[in-house]
């Protein structure tokens, strides 16, 4: 189903609703401020409100990624690419790692208890936790 | 010169980002330059500091240029990271230079300690001197001799990040031994200290550095001391970039700076202007110091068409004045049109 809602969105330019940040559900974290969400996916912070490593996903659906860095950082793509050149090729940070949804995203949160993903609240499963949707 | 081009672009086209399993992951960027003046005596802060001369009335491709950075993380704490440079593909001289390389260790709450060989980090310019994606402008706003001729070392640096309710501040020490542009300088210490606040769509950077080195058969424990304040803000669709440098050094050039860019992002166009001011000084050995004054207006645009590349044109006009016209050549104007293409993978 996951996967059809998927295809369906970026084939046809389907609006994506709302947008969540979600992580394991058994993750001890309840929450996200847009502030803590824009510092972690900017990489201006590596560190979870209760101190784990973060690691960041992102889908390989570039018009979800413009959508939900628009709305949080104001910059746009070239912008953005921009921002991770300069933090990549100074070693302070790097990009989410892109992931494939229909190979990945099923077992992404049981290898990765404290990874961090934005996605379409239409492609929430029972494996994730909403930390934050994008007003 | 074919050979030069077909090489070029042999090791340009198949770049993509890899990665090779989850701990190692390798990126690429490169830049095309043709730089056209119309004037031989002008000096440029070049992308390589000790080429900064062009050929009078041909098109120049020296600034083109290859690079690749690996980085591997030895465990969840601790990376290694390894960044080259090739360079002069079509002056048949190719070079291939280490730039970065260093282990770096995340001992958590926000706070690294790296060891290895960098660029030195005053001003933004000079950290990200190759990487032409990662600026509007053609070439980095940078002195001409960089950080006084010292543009790399090799040492110790600790970055930690505090964070407010609005803004994140990092502050960055650094200390190390520094390689001089010329070889009769020889440095004992360097150090730097910088603080930036990013604050919304705005960020502010102020840098303090301080080196001490030796002239060889001239003089021993020289100091160089240098401050400098870079910020950029972004209005809407309006990005506004300015920064200014203060020098002091004995023998070496010394160099006071300062730059203010305007640009617009419309669409994926952003055109801009900018303006730099120079007053640089140097001893020649047993007379007094030799002091030129530079201006720069330059126009240029950005075009963002695909992702990870941008196109840019860039003109400009360069006023150059030395007061005690000792040499013929310090006083000019000259004209510079570039047109660079920056990809990164």
């Amino acid at each position: 189903m996951q996967r059809f809602w998927l295809a369906w969105m970026i084939t046809f330019g389907f609006s994506y609703g709302q947008i969540v940040v979600v992580t394991s559900a058994h993750s001890p974290l309840k929450a996200l401020s847009q502030i803590e969400v824009g510092r972690l996916f900017l990489a201006q912070t590596n560190r979870l409100p209760h101190g784990a490593k973060v690691e960041l996903f992102e889908l390989d659906d570039t018009k979800l990624k413009e959508t939900f860095y628009s709305a949080l950082t104001h910059k746009t793509p070239a912008q953005l690419r921009a921002y991770w050149t300069t933090l990549i090729f100074t070693g302070r940070g790097k990009p989410p790692k892109v992931i494939d949804p229909k190979s990945t995203l099923p077992t992404l949160f049981a290898n990765h208890p404290n990874g961090l993903l934005f996605l379409p609240k239409a492609l929430l499963d029972p494996t994730m936790k909403v930390l934050f949707t994008l007003p | 010169m074919i050979r030069s081009w077909l090489l070029y672009f042999v090791l340009l086209l198949p770049l993509q980002a890899l990665e090779f399993g989850e701990d190692l992951e390798i990126q690429f960027f490169g830049t095309f330059d043709a730089t056209y003046t119309d004037n031989a005596y002008l000096e440029i802060p070049a992308i390589i500091p000790s080429k900064a001369r062009f050929a009078q009335d041909e098109w120049d491709f020296r600034n083109s240029l290859v690079g690749v950075q690996a980085q591997y993380n030895l465990n969840e704490n601790l990376t290694l990271a390894l960044q080259t440079l090739a360079t002069e593909f079509f002056q048949n001289d190719y070079q291939g230079i280490l730039e970065w390389a260093y282990l770096s260790f995340d001992l958590g709450d926000d706070f690294f300690v790296r060891a290895g060989r960098f660029k030195i980090p005053y001003l933004v310019g000079n950290e990200l001197r190759y990487v032409g994606y990662s600026r509007l402008w053609v070439r980095p706003i940078v002195p001409i001799d960089g950080v006084g001729g010292f543009n790399d070392y090799i040492g110790v640096e600790t970055i930690k990040k505090f964070f407010t309710q609005e803004s994140v501040i990092s502050l960055q020490a650094s200390m190390g031994k520094a390689k001089h542009m010329d070889e009769s300088i020889e440095d004992r210490f360097l150090g730097v200290l910088n603080t930036r606040i990013d604050y919304g769509q705005m960020w502010l950077s102020l840098s303090l550095l301080h080196a001490l080195y030796d002239v060889e058969n001239v003089i021993n424990e020289a100091t160089m001391t240098m401050a400098s304040l870079e910020a950029k803000v972004a209005l809407g669709d309006w990005m506004v970039h300015a920064g200014y440098s203060h020098g002091q050094a004995q023998i070496i050039r010394t160099e006071d700076f300062a730059y203010a860019s305007i640009g617009y992002v419309w669409g994926l166009a952003t055109p801009y202007v900018t303006y730099t001011a120079r007053n640089f000084s140097q001893t020649l050995l047993t007379q007094e110091r030799v002091r030129t004054k530079n201006q720069v207006i330059s126009a240029g645009i950005r075009l963002d068409m695909w992702l990870q590349s941008a196109l840019k044109l860039q003109w400009d006009h360069y006023q150059n004045d030395t007061p005690q016209n000792i040499q013929e050549e310090a006083n000019f104007e000259a004209n510079l049109f570039t047109i660079a293409l920056d990809v990164v993978f």
